[in-house]
Formats: C-alpha cells, structure tokens, sequence
C-alpha cells in the first residue's frame, strides 16, 4: 500500500487549531478588525 | 459553482418613501433583545485614532479620498488627556466584563507622524491604567515610510507590534500608495520591512495588510509580500457597496474578478509544503469550513469586538464606513460623557454582533452563511434599505469559498480515507 502524501502545511494547521478551538472551553469568540494584533490563535 | 444571491435592483432615490436603513434606532431592539436573554460582547479590541493626518495620499483610502470628510475638523493628534480617559474608560469595561486581555491598535492617518516619544507615553499611559486589570496588547498600523531604526527601537521597548500596508512590488505599489506630490513610497516601505525582518526586531513585526488592485499581477503581489516573511498577510478587498461598486465589479453580471485574482495565490499557499506565513482571509475561512469560528471581520458570523475612538474622543464603529457616508461610522457617543459600555447598547454596534439576525433573508438562507456571514459590513450597503443586503462581493467571496472548499475535500481524501477530521468535514454542511 502506498504511503500517504502528507498533507500540505495549511490544511495541517487548520485542522490542527480546529482540534484545539473544540477541545478547550474558550471564551466567545470576538472578530476583530484588520489589523496587526495576534489573532486569539497567534503566537 | 452556485448562483449568488439576486443584485437588490433597485437604487431608490428617497429614503422616506421606503423607511429607514437597517439598522436605525430600535432595530435591532437592544432593550427587547436584552429582556429576552442577549447579551451584547464586549470590546476586545480598540482601535485609536491617534493621528488624523497622514505623509501619502493613497486613491482609495478611506479617511482622506471617500464621502466622509470629518477628518478636516477633527484633532491632528489624539491628547494625553484623551488618551488617560481613553485608559478610564477600557479599565471599567475590563473590570466589568472580566476581560482577561485587551489589544490596543495605534491607527490613523498615519501613526508614526506622532513621532517616537509618543509612543513610549502612550504605551506607559495605557499599561498605567489598565495593566493590573488586563493584560494590554499594543499594536500599530503604519504605512511604513517613517519606520527606522530609531522608531523601530522605541516601538520594540514598549512591546508593540507592527503592520505595514503594501500592495505589491514597486509598480503595483505605486499604483495607489503615492505621497501628495505623487512620489512612490515603496523604497522607504520596502526598507522599513527589511528591517522587521531583522531577527532584532522580529518580535515587532506583525504582519502585511494589502488592498487588491485588479491591475496588479496576484503571483507578483505574492511574491514581493512573501520575501518579507510576514508572520500574517491580509488581504483587503477594495471598499464598496451596492451605491458605489468597488473597482472592477459591475453587481449582479456575476462575474468573479476578485476571486479570479485571489484563486492563484490561494491555490499555491494551500499547496505548500511549509508555511511561514498565514493568510488570514484564507485561514479563516478555511476555519469556518471546519466548523470552527472566524477572528477576521471580512468573513463569519461571530460577533464584532472592535470599537473605534477618533483623535477627539468621539466612538466610531468601524472606519471602513467611512465610504459609505459621515453618518455612518458615528455612535454620537464619546469617551468624556459615555461608557464603551454605553456603545455596546447602540442598535448598530448591536447589528454587528447579533450573527445571522443581522443578515439579509438571502444570507440568512444561503448554505455557505456561516463562513461568509455576509462579508465585510460595509460592503452591505445599498440606498434605502441599509447594510441588510449581501455582499456586493457575495459573487466572488461564494467563488472563493467554494474553490477553498473543493481544495480542502481533494486534500482530505488524498490523504485520510477515514477518520475525525473528514468526518468534521463532512458534518459542517
């Protein structure tokens, strides 16, 4: 069987913060403005 | 790809005649809305106007070259003083609302006209008032061109973050970004993001913003933002609504020139192997695909954390609505007389928290609602009727949404035949 193609660097990072975003108990999320504050899920 | 939601075709010529916009005052009904279980969200985020003039002359900006012309009467700079009751104010709202963090965005014009010991007493005034309730995030949005080293070391002592605003390489730059005698700014510009990308000032470096021109070549564009290695790119579709078009965009002829542009840079950022730097549009919704929430006000349902609040105190809901006209933006509320609390009870402070509700019936029945969520507010706008509209993008983001989509499901069958997170997938539709 062959290996599997990892998946590409976005799809893994999606998936990995929607994992975290379902797992942890987090106040409502508020959208924010552009600009160059971090994002909630930004270093 | 789906048909877009119907071009509202009418453009009517007295508002009288047909009642007021959406939202006015009652509608939404805060009050009722209250007694019956709502619970307004409070500001995350504040966005200081700390100087309402700005070193270039950007065509499509929307303080200076749009219908909004409040910035000739306002303050050139926001005071101390405004700024120490600025500090009150937000102290309150943290402690009443138990906020553990609030972020700061220094804004303008354009910022760094303050000069760099501004900052360092901005950032003392605002840590001074708040920081033993709140942890204090401080940011601010540059067009870069007076970003040196000495300013550069000050912002980083005081712990901000920086973004930049550039459009592409020096030709697609020039194309908007010129200074009032119509000199480029981009060398100055490109220095300034040379010298964030220093690992000295790495810390400092926030991100990119940049507004699409469709003239522009999009892998150019790419390109030249992406050797900056920027922790974050975003782009901005140019402003407009149903009244005035934004460039390139004729409603309801559903062509999808601002998906055709974007489609190429999305295709080779998804594809990549590695990834220094996110693309917030793309992120986000790429979030809402997988159920999750977006943090962006271009796309999404969840409520709107952001308040606004001029040089003269005065609390604004978003500058962007400044091309819609100089009502728009206003609150008539202010930090001297009222609470951010007071703001969180305006009807349409309300109208941008309230998810769907706020929508039009088209959004509201449309599959794709919960990661659009009618995009940008201010491109809602219609005469007449207000911001309950779709999109004049809602063509082009159905496009985009549903391209990012169909990638996403070839990635996911490529790679997982079973498991959570196609099962995730699948269940968010």
């Amino acid at each position: 069987m062959a290996t599997p193609t990892p998946l590409s660097a976005a799809m893994s990072r999606a998936l990995e913060r929607r994992e975290q975003e379902a797992q942890t108990p987090t106040p409502p999320v508020a959208r924010h403005s552009a600009s160059p504050t971090p994002l909630p899920h930004e270093p | 790809m789906r048909e877009p939601h119907p071009v509202p075709v009418t453009l009517r010529s007295t508002k009288a005649a047909i009642g007021p916009e959406w939202p006015s005052p009652g509608q939404p009904d805060t009050v009722s809305m209250r007694n019956q279980g709502w619970r307004p969200t409070p500001f995350q985020q504040v966005v200081l106007k700390v100087q309402s003039r700005c070193n270039l002359d950007c065509d499509y900006c929307y303080v200076y070259q749009s219908a909004d012309q409040s910035w000739r009467q306002k303050p050139k700079r926001l005071t101390e003083a405004t700024l120490r009751q600025i500090a009150s104010r937000v102290r309150v709202h943290a402690l009443t609302h138990d906020l553990g963090r609030i972020d700061f965005v220094l804004h303008g014009g354009e910022p760094l006209l303050n000069g760099r010991e501004y900052f360092a007493t901005a950032a003392n005034i605002l840590r001074d008032g708040i920081g033993d309730v709140a942890a204090i995030g401080l940011a601010i949005q540059t067009n870069g061109v007076m970003l040196d080293e000495a300013m550069a070391t000050t912002l980083l002592e005081h712990g901000f973050r920086v973004g930049v605003s550039l459009d592409g390489d020096q030709d697609a730059n020039d194309r908007n970004r010129k200074d009032r005698r119509g000199r480029s700014s981009y060398a100055s510009v490109a220095a300034a993001l040379r010298l964030l990308q220093q690992e000295k000032y790495r810390a400092l470096y926030g991100g990119i913003l940049s507004t699409i021109d469709l003239a522009n070549d999009p892998l150019s564009v790419w390109h030249e933002l992406s050797q900056y290695e920027p922790p974050f790119v975003d782009f901005m579709l140019p402003h407009g609504n149903w009244f005035d078009p934004p460039p390139g965009l004729t409603p309801g002829d559903n062509r999808v020139p601002y998906f055709e542009w974007l489609k190429p840079i999305f295709d080779i950022w998804f594809s990549a192997g590695e990834q220094a730097t996110s693309i917030r549009l793309f992120s986000e919704i790429i979030q809402g695909l997988l159920g999750g929430a977006s943090t962006i006000e271009s796309v999404g349902l969840s409520p709107i954390g952001s308040i606004t609040i001029e040089t003269d105190g005065t609390l604004e809901q978003v500058d962007s609505l400044k091309t819609v006209g100089e009502q728009h933006p206003r609150t008539g509320l202010d930090v001297f007389r009222n609470t951010l609390d007071d703001a969180l009870d305006h009807y349409a402070v309300a109208a941008r928290q309230i998810g769907a509700a706020g929508l039009s019936d088209a959004c509201q029945r449309c599959h794709i609602v919960a990661v659009c969520g009618g995009g940008l507010y201010t491109h809602r706008y219609r005469v007449g009727d207000g911001f309950k509209n779709p999109s004049v993008y809602c063509a082009d983001l159905m496009a985009l949404i549903e391209h990012i989509e169909s990638r996403m499901q070839n990635e996911l069958r490529r790679r997982i035949t079973a498991g959570s997170s196609a099962h995730l997938l699948a269940t968010t539709r």
